[in-house]
């Protein structure tokens, strides 16, 4: 490598498809990164599966007779699943990437604005994904739920992108958080959520209204229709859908809004 | 008045995507359930209520937000062009596409419809369903048909208004009370007024259709009428004071979020309705949700006009083509998509797979064709205005404003500025950070800048980057803003404190950076230049502190930038890894590339810069090179041992400070010579006398305190 060929810039415009490689290799990298690190492939790849089979195994649930049962236990756990990547990869990885400096050293090279945010997002989407399928696999094996591969694929397809409002909620949290303070903020949030959605304890009747408010339960209603499980659905899957673009929308606007402001 | 070009880009956007989102609307229509009675002639065997949401959705705000827009560059055209070149224009651009759009279209679209009912019996026409008077079927060119009417209307009120004796006080009244009701909060609330009234007292009203379409007949409906033509004079008188485009701008998230909410609810009154799409509500609930569906379709227009303005100022040529194709595209889609929707309507298959089927076959065969035959034929000069040459579309990728350099890129041109702040103030809270700080990078030249910790330079630096924006002045990066991405590409950064991901390798580190350039060198290459090629697969993470810093100065470089920021670059590296560094970036400084160095050692700045800049208090208080800096600081400081008191060389001419130490007076002095000889005048018993001249490091400290 001679020196001079070093400054030899032309100022050429980006090809089109330096630009779509530039995506696809920051997506890469949000994958390796994920992998490398146990701390977060762990929980979010195998913790529902393991939650799966120790609720089924030892609550018995895996031998309840009404198939709506172990339908609301599997989208339970789906939802989960699709919480995690989402609400920690930003929650917790984000507010430390901002603390650290990562964020504006991000904002000063020249990086497509959007490039780290859709790998991120994509790397929830996959590992959403990988976990609902390694679920669904082992609860196959067993026999504890009864579900066609189009209701598998189709469910692993709803609760994948359902990942998509946790990973807005995440980066607002993130966004707001120190590093130091993310970790415990958002497992706080992350429980609330899941205890008020009533995935898997269903909530006293008098307080059953505040399901509403927590995102978990509308993800938790579409994977349910999406498998067909008619007993526990309220509600058209429009709504529930506008509900979670809007939560996305919502969170996505309050995180640059902030971001826009600390600059 | 004023109209810059960066906001037509952004309307033009806006328009684009209503007409495209016909496309979107239209494609739903055979998937949802019950249509089909009130008049769409296909229904898929696949039903989906969450299209049967899309579409409640696209119609809330699609056409009004159309004729916003449509009535915005209405206003534009009529200034530019006066009475008669509008006319002219409209008559081309308008009732060519109505007159011609008809007799080409109507036929495909009756074939289509043959088609689909072939075997069929004919769907019975809705309860309560009235044959208007002046029956005529407009399809979905009815939308020009609307906009014709509303040109008509518009010119006479203005032939009205300007005629009277006060014309310019109505105007300005006008403009008043539209520059207030833009800034206010009830914008959407007043605006949704008319079209609210309207729809409430319009007896055949099918509440689930929200503004119903009027394409049936030679007389629109009154609500569509009044909704329209409230969008379209808002349009107009928006135009006058394109300034309020600002407010939208602002607010675009708030709308948005408003408009979602407002029309989740609308749905929501309607879904369970008994009798579906000719479900009818009385009292209350009908005016309640008039109301509610005519304030969201306002939140939704200012939203997207808000987005567009944030997003889309700036020209993109993608944007830029579909926006000149988007009309041809909407004139066109109608049958193909009717030929569609037939087509796959027995299909065994799911509406999730089918109907995004349908939209991109639709849209790509459209673009291919306005490809072929429109862009660059009297079609297009038709349609759109203009008729681009052939071949064009090769340069789609470029920006306009990239400019190819000298092939001599090489050359030391420090007249020629690749970055500058000019007189530029930044405030964080209660500290001036910069006060009117001046900077120019010149072109091959490395510029080191010096102060003391505060002083304010890594603000400048983020400046340069685009990380912030100053409170005032002016910044550039290669004569353009340094927010933009192009600029950057030609930029290489190492900063200070930075943790890159630790479970990344070296080597993918490198690799992810040079991604983000458009010609870099490769990982190897980089990691060669910068000594650290035995470190390619060690996870970052594992690296030593100076490791870490030579791993960033290699992907600074990796995009083989013509500008290069090295904020503290050596810091913690020992002294052979230091050298080494010096050495590269002595080698990039050949090689053509300008360099804004950072540092706390003075020796580094003394060894490397062509020029330095001190900076305290943020402003620039000196400048040059090294040695006019020395020169700057022409005292030398004399020392010597003598029995003079102090109090009387104080008092001799050029002496700016005496000080003693163990005995030894300490003078500093701008002309050293004239006060040794007097020294040496009035104490022939004077002993070890030195003069010493200042270095950076004394220039530095004496600037730098002398500021403070």
């Amino acid at each position: 490598m001679s020196i001079t060929t070093v400054a030899s810039q032309v100022n050429a415009p980006m090809p089109t498809s330096r630009v779509i490689h530039c995506y696809v290799t920051e997506a890469k990298y949000a994958f390796l990164r994920a992998i490398r690190n146990p701390g977060f492939s762990i929980p979010t790849l195998l913790f529902p599966l393991m939650f799966y089979l120790l609720v089924g195994f030892v609550f018995r649930a895996f031998q309840a007779t009404d198939p709506n049962v172990s339908f609301f236990m599997f989208c339970g756990f789906a939802t989960m699943a699709a919480m995690t990547p989402g609400m920690f990869g930003f929650g917790i990885g984000f507010a430390l990437e901002r603390e650290q400096g990562l964020f504006r050293y991000k904002r000063a090279v020249p990086m497509p604005p959007f490039a780290a945010l859709l790998a991120s997002v994509a790397m929830s989407v996959v590992s959403t994904a990988i976990a609902v399928t390694l679920m669904a696999g082992a609860a196959l094996a067993l026999g504890s739920v009864k579900l066609s591969i189009l209701q598998v694929l189709t469910v692993v397809a709803v609760v994948s992108l359902g990942a998509i409002p946790f990973c807005s909620i995440g980066l607002w949290l993130g966004s707001i958080c120190s590093g130091r303070a993310a970790p415990a903020i958002t497992n706080v949030i992350y429980i609330v959520l899941i205890y008020f959605s009533g995935l898997f304890i269903p909530l006293p009747e008098g307080i059953r209204v505040v399901v509403l408010g927590s995102p978990a339960f509308y993800l938790d209603q579409l994977a349910l229709a999406s498998i067909g499980a008619q007993n526990f659905i309220v509600g058209s899957a429009v709504n529930h859908v506008v509900v979670l673009l809007g939560v996305t929308v919502l969170f996505l606007g309050l995180a640059t809004r902030r971001l826009a402001r600390e600059g | 008045m004023h109209d810059s070009p960066e906001r037509l880009h952004a309307l033009d956007a806006v328009r684009a995507f209503a007409l495209l989102l016909g496309i979107v609307l239209h494609a739903t229509m055979s998937f949802m359930p019950g249509l089909i009675a009130v008049g769409w002639p296909i229904a898929d065997r696949s039903q989906s209520e969450f299209l049967q949401g899309t579409f409640f959705f696209i119609h809330v705000f699609r056409m009004t937000m159309f004729f916003v827009i449509a009535g915005f560059f209405a206003h534009l055209l009529f200034h530019r062009r006066g009475a008669s070149g509008f006319i002219r224009d409209r008559l081309r651009r308008v009732g060519i596409p109505l007159v011609v759009g008809w007799l080409i279209l109507a036929p495909m679209i009756i074939a289509t419809l043959i088609w689909a009912a072939w075997g069929s019996p004919p769907p019975a026409p809705p309860p309560g369903f009235e044959k208007p008077a002046l029956p005529f079927p407009l399809m979905h060119l009815w939308f020009l048909y609307v906009l014709a009417l509303l040109y008509v209307v518009v010119l006479v009120i203005r032939q009205l208004i300007v005629k009277l004796p006060n014309a310019d006080a109505i105007r300005a009244r006008a403009d008043a009370s539209m520059g207030w009701l833009v800034r206010s909060p009830v914008a959407a609330m007043v605006l949704a007024i008319p079209v609210a009234t309207a729809l409430h007292f319009y007896q055949p009203w099918m509440v689930h259709g929200g503004i119903p379409t009027p394409d049936m007949s030679l007389i629109p409906n009154s609500p569509a009428f009044i909704a329209f033509a409230t969008a379209f004079c808002f349009g107009w008188l928006l135009h006058r004071q394109t300034t309020l485009l600002s407010s939208m701008q602002r607010g675009w998230v708030a709308y948005l979020a408003t408009a979602i909410v407002l029309t989740s609810v609308a749905l929501f009154m309607v879904s369970d309705l008994p009798s579906g799409f000719f479900a009818k509500l009385e009292g209350l609930p009908r005016l309640a949700y008039a109301v509610i569906y005519g304030i969201a379709s306002w939140c939704w227009t200012f939203a997207i006009i808000g987005a567009a303005m944030r997003y889309l100022s700036r020209e993109r040529p993608v944007v830029r083509y579909l926006a000149d194709s988007s009309y041809w595209l909407y004139l066109l889609h109608l049958p193909l998509v009717f030929a569609l929707q037939q087509l796959v309507s027995e299909w065994p298959l799911h509406w999730s797979v089918k109907y995004p089927l349908i939209v991109s076959v639709t849209t790509a065969l459209l673009l291919l064709s306005y490809r072929a035959f429109v862009r660059s034929t009297y079609i297009g000069e038709v349609l759109n205005g203009r008729r681009y040459p052939k071949g064009l579309e090769k340069g789609l990728e470029r920006p306009s404003t990239v400019v190819a350099a000298p092939a001599t890129s090489h050359s030391h041109d420090p007249q020629k500025t690749l970055a500058s702040l000019k007189a530029v103030k930044k405030r964080y809270g209660s500290t001036l950070a910069l006060d009117g700080l001046d900077l120019n990078v010149g072109k091959g030249e490395l510029v080191a800048v010096l102060g003391p910790n505060g002083a304010g330079k890594s603000t400048a630096i983020g400046l340069m980057l685009g990380l912030q924006r100053p409170d005032q002045g002016a910044v550039s990066l290669f004569d353009e803003s340094p927010e933009s991405l192009a600029a950057r590409r030609r930029v290489g950064v190492m900063m200070q404190e930075v943790a890159l991901a630790p479970e990344l390798r070296v080597r993918e580190l490198i690799d992810l950076t040079a991604s983000y350039y458009a010609a870099p060198m490769t990982a190897e290459a980089a990691m060669e230049m910068t000594h650290t090629k035995e470190l390619a697969l060690r996870p970052y993470g594992k690296l030593s502190g100076g490791q870490k810093r030579q791993v960033q100065f290699a992907m600074a470089i990796c995009g083989r930038p013509q500008l290069l920021f090295l904020d503290e670059p050596t810091v913690g590296l020992d002294i052979r890894a230091r050298e080494m560094m010096w050495s590269t970036i002595r080698e990039l400084v050949r090689g053509g590339c300008s360099i804004v160095l950072t540092t706390h050692y003075l020796e580094e700045a003394e060894s490397l810069a062509d020029r330095v800049i001190v900076v305290a208090k943020g402003r620039v208080i000196a400048s040059g090179s090294v040695d006019e800096m020395r020169a700057l600081v022409s005292r030398r400081r004399v020392s010597c041992t003598t029995s003079t008191p102090i109090a009387e060389i104080e008092r001799w001419p050029d002496v700016d400070s005496v000080s003693s130490t163990g005995g030894r007076v300490l003078i500093s002095t701008a002309r050293a010579e004239d006060v040794v000889r007097r020294l040496l005048a009035a104490d022939a018993t004077l002993s070890d006398l030195e003069v010493q001249r200042a270095g950076l490091s004394e220039a530095f400290t004496e600037l730098t305190q002398e500021a403070a």
